[in-house]
């Protein structure tokens, strides 16, 4: 069983959650946080957040838009179409990865 | 029918003759006790002084023609409005501006990051905003929210400033480059 499907470079796990997270609709980076918390028990501080989602942006996987409320500068996240890319690989290769070494039978 | 007994003045207040007297005295005079010169400032202050004590007179005044009765009233009414104002808070009242000059004073950090990177400090500190709201109207405690901030502080600045060093570290890794850069070669 092959594991790496195509040679487009994969996300990471942190990036893999953030990208499902965001799948649905645009979202505030507040609104990431809580919702990558709520989905996976782990917290995430908003330096780490802000960075990885940046790398992803850079990656082209997501669209950041600022926009402005009373507290200030409010950044939005949208997933693009590399990015819905991103997240089918990447499942494919993380189930590829959870059955590999496994029988045919044990893998389900 | 009760006759009210005339209000006594306080040994130590002093009478406008008094004021006048001391204002006289501390001005120069000519020979027939006419006075020379007049400051401005020497004069608003006569005339402030003299408001004040006017105004203390009155209210003193006003007071004494309460009746003790009418007195105890208030009083016990002053009270009651002072003790539901403690209950007020000391209750589920939200608690108001807890966290946000802490806010203000860590956001002095973003001036120590420049262009994407202060940007992103700005949209974080507007979170860090947000997350200090929702905990006062969740009536947290004062220690909570600023020990809540702090951490969210600390998350902020610590992997920005990871992430800059570990990109000037991969810049200056390959030594062979730096080396070259170092001789003058391309």
């Amino acid at each position: 069983m092959r594991v790496y499907t195509t040679g487009m470079k994969l996300p990471s796990q942190t990036e893999y959650e953030l990208l499902v997270v965001l799948a649905p609709r645009e979202l505030p980076g507040r609104t990431v946080a809580q919702r990558y918390e709520e989905q996976t028990g782990r917290g995430i501080a908003y330096g780490t957040l802000y960075t990885t989602l940046r790398r992803m942006t850079e990656a082209g996987w997501i669209k950041a838009r600022d926009d402005e409320d009373e507290d200030g500068r409010v950044r939005h996240f949208k997933v693009t179409g590399l990015g819905d890319r991103a997240i089918t690989e990447g499942r494919k290769t993380f189930s590829a990865l959870a059955t590999l070494g496994l029988s045919p039978r044990r893998a389900g | 029918m009760s006759r009210r007994k005339p209000a006594k003045v306080p040994p130590d207040f002093l009478t406008n003759e008094d004021l006048i007297i001391d204002f006289v005295a501390s001005q120069e005079l000519d020979e027939a006790g006419r006075i020379v010169t007049v400051s401005k400032p020497a004069l608003m202050t006569y005339v402030y002084h003299l408001a004040k004590r006017r105004v203390e007179l009155q209210m003193f005044l006003a007071e004494s023609q309460v009746s003790p009765v009418k007195r105890y009233y208030r009083e016990a009414i002053r009270f009651l409005f002072m003790v539901q104002s403690t209950r007020d808070q000391a209750g589920a009242a939200p608690r108001p501006l807890t966290g946000d000059r802490l806010v203000s004073l860590l956001s002095g950090g973003r001036y120590f990051f420049g262009g994407e990177d202060r940007k992103i400090v700005d949209a974080a500190l507007g979170d860090i905003k947000k997350d200090a709201r929702e905990m006062r109207r969740k009536c947290c405690g004062v220690a909570h929210i600023r020990s809540a901030l702090l951490t969210r502080a600390f998350g902020l600045y610590v992997p920005l400033v990871w992430a800059n060093a570990k990109r000037i570290v991969s810049e200056l890794l390959p030594l062979r480059k730096v080396i070259s850069w170092f001789m003058g070669h391309k």
